[in-house]
């Protein structure tokens, strides 16, 4: 291992190691599988960087435009000048895209020499920048007399002439003939002017076109229409029955001196209609009062009649549907408003065996908090939650139908999505209401790589939700949506709740504090009441119509309502008199009057058991007696006793007490029932601002770690070298195999692999691994001649031969005939194949075949797969 | 805006703040889609329906002025749904529509495919369409035109009806203007309406619906059949024809259930349309009986379901409804909406409205309370008896004696429903009873000496509620009822709206029981006239000073 210096421009580890740690730890916010569990030290660190889940996962969140200058890098050789990149790309804007690429450890080196890593090469590699492959990988599935057709058409047929011409050497030369611009123009000019119009459109990408015709390869001169004339020169290729494609040589030949084509460094624009700003925050502000009625609404419900949940978990479609008809809304917002208290920590299953689904203790917390907290309090858990409520009613795989606060609804990436979609209202000037489509394509730009149906869909849910909560308002984000999206968008700290509740408050309409009561007995509450008004006004009227005004409705059972809470009748004209503008009407005077007068009028309580007499006297003695005292007696009415006691100890103690009573059956006994409410304590749930914080402070200790490992392990290993032993070169920690293996198969290095197969023996081989896929290693074992697989956690550890061990004798699979023919070669080339084969010398002492093109992984050479 | 008179509720009602400024214009802006339901002293409320909508739609308005007039008067924020709920729900009116194809007959068009599709695997649409003529027409008989609208408006999907009208047999009828003149909303009510085709016209009692008939007829010039709620109101159309038209005495027939005339202009009444005879109709050929050019409905929202039946045979006739309002007890809004047409022009209030088309009326509701027998007696009553018991409770009779002795000078109707009760009440008041066994020309001679002044009381049984001779009277005093009917309230209170000559209130007691069944159904009724806009005030009948 060399100095330092050196270590720092030449492997992705060094370049690690020279990272300051808020650079590590941003790389770790951005990509936490890195960090779990802590890396030991660089070297392993790098090894993930290679990981093919971990790459793809990071690819997924790149924009349109950082990928293709991802792709740019595949196309160009590593390691590549910034200069020499803007100049391939056409476009400065690159310089900001390498900035995410390397927090993101997709690519590292600095400026001057920029690589990617190869992972990312290998999944963007294919066909880059909507080019086709290499014409060698192109034409795998031919067979030798395509391609000597193919030559005599491009003009290189003059080797048919010697004969056995290796298939190697003739798609070298053939590569060749068709990467030089004039050759191609030429070639692109017999075929006519419509054959060049399909070709510039498969040039500006895609390089792939469905035709009927894509296996007619005919002799140029018998080729007719364009697609047959254009195959017969090999400017397209056919690659199955219906597919052509544009070779690679041939895209960037025709491109010219644009060879990226056109990229797209700009986003889309969002469009749509510009709503007036206060109008905005006036229906935003209303869907937020809404939703919190509604939570309350159901939840109240469920306090007093919890639903039991089915046993599969969730809420039962008929308990779901009840609470729907209850809140008088339509089914998708039902579901909403339930799993949103779900998410809130509002509701939640009571523990122990007899579960139902009731409030929890936050609710009664958050109910006295002020709407505008409330309203955060929601909000913020909506955009957290992993649940998708619009799945709500739909039908799996096995037909049965999702429920409200299942399990089923889980979707990992739920929050992520939801705020990408409010991100993307952000980005708009104020008031301005993007349509869903215009949306749609301004994700399709950020996250080309991610997309699908859930998606799709989560677009849609999140415009209906969203305007359903008050983050939007008639489509365009409102003030307080604003700083919800403002607060996730900042670097850690999300918003807190009491920012988003600030936001908010400006946006409720003052609250009103007068009411309009009628002669028909409603009361009409012209704006949002004062909530002491309101709820003392719940207490003695019935809601009949909610909205932004609320209109009350005074009867008989509701009165009566408010005088069994214990309200007396001045208090109930006294409040009405205060809040009532213009008074109250006489109608209403008298129906209050009237439930007064009758109320009351029957007494009713408590016995455990009665006795009676008609004669009053002996009524008089039993309660007057000093020996009844205990009996706990009252005397209701002058020949009615009551007693505290249960009728046969009351019994037993008049017996006592000398008297003769006799019992009677339990008829008229007074049964008090109490509705019982329920609650359960809720389980805590993680704030934004919080986890945030939190992880932060996670990822920094994992930066520790891995610097502490990484400096014992390099201590070790200059202690070893001072000491003079010689270390052992094997590799031995999982992930450096598992890099070292993917490295060997890109460049095709033998390596000296231990595996303990399945008995547990434990062996040792010469391999040449070729794929690293699905936790397998597929190697051509030397000295078996054949290829096999080995499970990557059998590998005890590889070490490169390469250089230690000569390649004498050995012959790869499948290419053994023309490697022989190569071999014999040098000796009778002629023309343009002279260079490629004195290439081709001077890489080793014999060909190794190209580990960037996956063509060894097709069915018909790969035969002996174990 | 900020503080606007409206607020428009999430679910789709709207109130308007009467006392505001801007109510007038707001209540202008919102009426042609919006119907009234409730009108308070403070806080009316308007509900939007879909054939409020629909309503709307036909008349020309589209779903932005709708959601122009709710932002623009409404005190807080519209609710987003709302707005998109209204959008849709316009957006259905005139995707399909009825046409006269030259070659192909009656068919059914439409623009969007999806929509005609989706009506044609209606099981109720099904059976009433022809063949499919192409991707966009269905074939129509015409006998099912209406029927099929009917239907359509079912589902969801009103057609609109283009398929033009017969003319009928030519007649002719000029409007004799002299001395007075159409009044400019009569003039737009008729335009409308012609433009339509078919349709209602909406105006408030009193704005001269019968005068909208009649220029209507004179537009169209031709054979009119004319349908009314019951004979006097065909006299009175008659009475008005005979003024305002060209039209003689021989040319305008009545078809009722005394005479069975039937002339280029004839004016039938709904109760003759609907008797029956063993399950038949027995006048149904009327409708067939000339080829009218233009039907009148008289009251449309009183419309008897068995008309409704028999209009959707005639829907190439054209056909004028008249009506004070849309809103039917029965719920058969969208029969009429379908049969007989959308609503075609709606009155501007303002002008309307200072013409005092509502005679002030005080309503007072006298409270009695019941001896200790009485309500001994009430509460072992049976179920059945015990409306009966409270209705007619002896306590009673001193009160109605005391009002009626308080508006001595004035004619006062004591209305009830029990005969034994009246009867007393007669002999306590001294007062002449009509009930149903009265014979007519007795009835004949006490009303017309009621209404000379001759008798200042009359004690009348339930045959008030239908007798349509019956004078009207200052004061009404309404001792029973049927139970706690609305609509028998309504007419009972309508004797003694019509204005006095001498612009004096009318006054409308109800005397009840207090703390029986009977307070419980006036307060039924009670609602409902606080509803309608009558204030109503509650008296103890202690309070109601004896005059002597």
């Amino acid at each position: 291992m060399s100095a330092d210096g050196a270590d720092v421009s030449s492997t992705a580890a060094g370049w690690l190691r020279g990272l300051s740690d808020d650079e590590l730890t941003r790389l770790f916010t951005l990509r936490p599988d890195l960090a779990t569990p802590p890396p030991p030290d660089f070297d392993v660190l790098a090894a993930r960087l290679e990981i093919r889940v971990s790459v793809t996962r990071a690819l997924e969140r790149l924009d349109t435009f950082t990928l293709e200058v991802c792709e740019a890098l595949t196309l160009l050789p590593a390691p590549v000048s910034i200069d020499d990149l803007c100049g391939f790309c056409g476009t400065a804007a690159v310089a900001a895209a390498l900035v995410t690429l390397r927090e993101r450890a997709l690519i590292w080196g600095d400026d001057s020499a920029i690589r990617l890593v190869a992972m990312a090469r290998d999944l963007l590699g294919e066909r880059p920048l909507g080019l086709g492959r290499p014409l060698r990988v192109c034409v795998a599935g031919h067979r030798h007399t395509h391609l000597a057709r193919l030559a005599l058409a491009v003009g290189v047929a003059s080797q048919r002439d010697r004969g056995g011409a290796g298939r190697g050497s003739l798609l070298d030369e053939l590569s060749a003939a068709l990467a030089a611009p004039d050759r191609v123009a030429a070639l692109v000019e017999e075929c006519g002017p419509r054959a060049r119009q399909l070709l510039d459109r498969l040039a500006a990408g895609p390089a792939l076109g469905h035709t009927g015709d894509a296996r007619r390869l005919l002799a140029a001169s018998d080729a007719h229409t364009p697609v047959e004339q254009l195959l017969a020169r090999g400017l397209l290729i056919g690659i199955d029955e219906t597919m052509v494609e544009l070779p690679r040589e041939v895209g960037l030949a025709l491109r010219g001196d644009r060879p990226g084509g056109v990229l797209h460094p700009e986003p889309p624009v969002l469009t749509g209609k510009t709503i007036d700003c206060v109008q905005v925050d006036g229906t935003a502000a209303l869907a937020a009062d809404t939703m919190i009625r509604l939570v309350t609404t159901l939840l109240e419900a469920w306090g007093t009649a919890p639903p039991t949940p089915l046993r599969t978990g969730g809420l039962s479609v008929r308990d779901f549907r009840t609470a729907a008809r209850l809140l008088d809304v339509a089914e998708p917002t039902a579901a909403l408003v339930i799993e949103t208290a779900y998410a809130a920590g509002l509701v939640d299953t009571a523990p122990g065996a007899d579960v139902m689904i009731m409030p929890t203790t936050a609710y009664d917390r958050w109910c006295v908090d002020t709407p505008a907290m409330r309203w955060a309090t929601l909000v913020e858990a909506w955009l957290c939650s992993p649940q998708v409520s619009g799945l709500v009613g739909e039908r799996d795989d096995k037909g049965r139908q999702l429920a409200a606060l299942s399990v089923e609804l889980r979707r990992q990436h739920a929050p992520e999505l939801r705020r990408l979609v409010l991100d993307a209202f952000a980005t708009v000037p104020v008031g301005l209401a993007p349509t869903a489509e215009s949306v749609r394509a301004l994700l399709a730009w950020r996250m080309p790589r991610r997309g699908g149906p859930l998606l799709d869909r989560m677009i849609d849910w999140t415009f209906t939700e969203a305007d359903l909560l008050g983050v939007t308002g008639r489509g365009a984000l409102s003030s307080a949506g604003r700083a919800l999206v403002r607060g996730e968008g900042k670097d850690g700290d999300g918003a807190s709740r009491s920012d988003l509740a600030a936001a908010l408050s400006p946006m409720l309409p003052e609250p009103v504090s007068e009411l309009l009561v009628q002669a028909d007995l409603t009361a009409v509450a012209p704006g949002p009441l004062v909530p002491e008004i309101a709820a003392e006004l719940t207490q003695m009227a019935d809601v009949e119509s909610a909205g932004a005004a609320t209109v009350f409705r005074f009867s008989e059972a509701s009165l009566r309502r408010a005088l069994d809470a214990g309200r007396v009748i001045e208090d109930i004209r006294d409040f009405l008199a205060r809040v009532a503008r213009g008074g109250i009407p006489q109608t209403l005077d008298y129906l209050i009057n009237d439930v007064a007068r009758r109320h009351g009028r029957l007494r009713a309580g408590p016995a455990m058991a009665y006795l009676r007499c008609d004669d009053t006297a002996v009524l008089a003695e039993v309660v007057a007696s000093r020996r009844t005292q205990t009996l706990g007696l009252r005397r209701v009415a002058p020949t009615v006793v009551i007693s505290a006691l249960p009728l046969p100890k009351l019994l037993e103690g008049l017996r006592a007490a000398g008297f003769a009573p006799v019992g009677e059956g339990p008829d008229g006994r007074v049964v008090l029932h109490r509705p019982e409410v329920h609650r359960t304590p809720g389980r805590p749930r993680p704030s934004s601002a919080e986890s945030v914080g939190v992880r932060n402070e996670q990822f920094r200790d994992v930066v520790r770690m891995v610097r502490r490992g990484d400096d014992s392990a390099r201590a070790a290993r200059a202690a070893s070298a001072a000491i003079g032993s010689v270390p052992d070169r094997m590799v031995r920690t999982a992930p450096l195999i598992l890099v070292t293996l993917q490295g060997a198969a890109r460049t095709g290095r033998r390596m000296l692999l231990g595996y303990v197969d399945q008995q547990g023996k434990s062996s040792e081989r010469i391999v040449r691994p070729m794929v690293v896929d699905g936790g397998w290693v597929t190697v051509w074992d030397e000295r078996a001649t054949t290829t096999r697989r080995f499970a990557l956690h059998r590998v005890t550890g590889v070490m490169d031969v390469e250089d230690v061990l000569p390649a004498a004798g050995f012959t790869d699979y499948g290419w053994a005939v023309e490697l022989s023919a190569a071999d014999t070669l040098p000796g009778v080339t002629e023309g343009g194949m002279a260079g490629a084969l004195a290439d081709a010398g001077t890489v080793g002492s014999m060909p190794v075949p190209d580990r960037q093109y996956p063509e060894f992984l097709d069915p018909e050479d790969v035969t002996d797969l174990s | 805006m900020a503080d606007g008179p409206l607020i428009v509720q999430s679910d789709k009602t709207m109130l308007l703040e009467v006392d505001h400024p801007l109510a007038t214009d707001a209540r202008a802006a919102i009426a042609p889609f919006a119907e009234l339901e409730r009108s308070p002293e403070h806080m009316h409320t308007y509900r939007i329906t879909p054939l409020a909508l629909w309503n709307a739609r036909a008349a020309g308005h589209d779903a932005e002025q709708v959601v122009d007039a709710l932002v623009r008067f409404s005190r807080y924020a519209v609710p987003h749904a709302l707005l998109v709920d209204i959008a849709d729900t316009m957006d259905r009116y005139g995707r399909l529509r009825l046409e006269n194809d030259p070659q192909r007959g009656l068919v059914l068009r439409t623009i969007d495919r999806a929509v005609l599709t989706e009506v044609i695997r209606s099981k109720k649409v099904l059976p009433l369409l022809g063949q499919r003529l192409d991707e966009d027409t269905v074939a129509v008989h015409p006998s099912e035109r209406g029927r099929l609208k009917q239907a359509l408006l079912k589902v969801g999907w009103p057609a609109e009806d283009c398929a033009g009208y017969v003319d009928g047999e030519a007649h002719p009828i000029e409007l004799r203007q002299d001395g007075w003149e159409l009044r400019g909303y009569q003039k737009g009510a008729v335009a409308g309406f012609w433009e339509g085709g078919s349709g209602v016209v909406v105006l408030p009692s009193g704005a001269g619906k019968t005068i909208v008939g009649a220029a209507a007829m004179a537009h169209a010039r031709t054979t009119t059949l004319i349908l009314v709620t019951n004979t006097v109101a065909g006299r009175q159309w008659r009475t008005e024809l005979l003024k305002r038209t060209s039209l003689t005495e021989d040319e305008i027939g009545e078809y009722s259930g005394e005479r069975k005339e039937i002339r280029p202009v004839t004016i039938a009444t709904y109760q003759v349309m609907t008797a029956r005879r063993k399950g038949e109709y027995l006048h149904l050929d009327l409708f067939g009986a000339r080829d009218w050019g233009l039907i009148v409905y008289d009251e449309v929202h009183l419309l008897p379901a068995p008309v409704f039946r028999m209009t959707a045979d005639i829907q190439s006739r054209r056909r004028l409804g008249l009506t004070a309002t849309l809103v039917r007890e029965d719920g058969r809004e969208g029969d009429v909406f379908s049969l007989i047409g959308p609503k075609r022009y709606d009155a501007p209030w303002r002008e309307i409205e200072a013409q005092g088309w509502i005679a002030p009326a005080e309503c007072t509701e006298v409270r009695v309370t019941l001896t200790e027998d009485e309500r001994m007696a009430y509460a072992v009553a049976e179920a059945e008896e015990r409306y009966r018991m409270c209705a007619t409770a002896y306590s009673k009779r001193a009160v109605v004696r005391r009002l009626v002795e308080r508006h001595a000078g004035d004619r006062v109707l004591v209305i009830g429903a029990y005969l034994d009760q009246l009867d007393q009440l007669g002999e306590l008041l001294n007062a002449p009873v009509i009930q149903g066994s009265t014979r007519n020309r007795e009835r004949e001679r006490l009303f017309e000496a009621f209404r000379s002044g001759e008798i200042m009381t009359l004690v009348v049984s339930k045959v008030a509620n239908v007798s349509i001779d019956l004078p009207e009277a200052g004061v009404a005093i309404q001792v029973s009822g049927t139970f706690g009917s609305r609509q028998e309230e309504a007419q009972r209170l309508g004797r003694v709206l019509r204005p006095k000559a001498d612009g004096r209130g009318a006054h409308f007691y109800t005397v009840v029981s207090r703390d029986t069944i009977d307070q419980e159904y006036a307060a039924h009724r009670q609602r409902f006239l606080a509803e309608q806009g009558y204030a109503y005030t509650i008296v103890d009948a202690d309070d109601i000073p004896d005059p002597a």
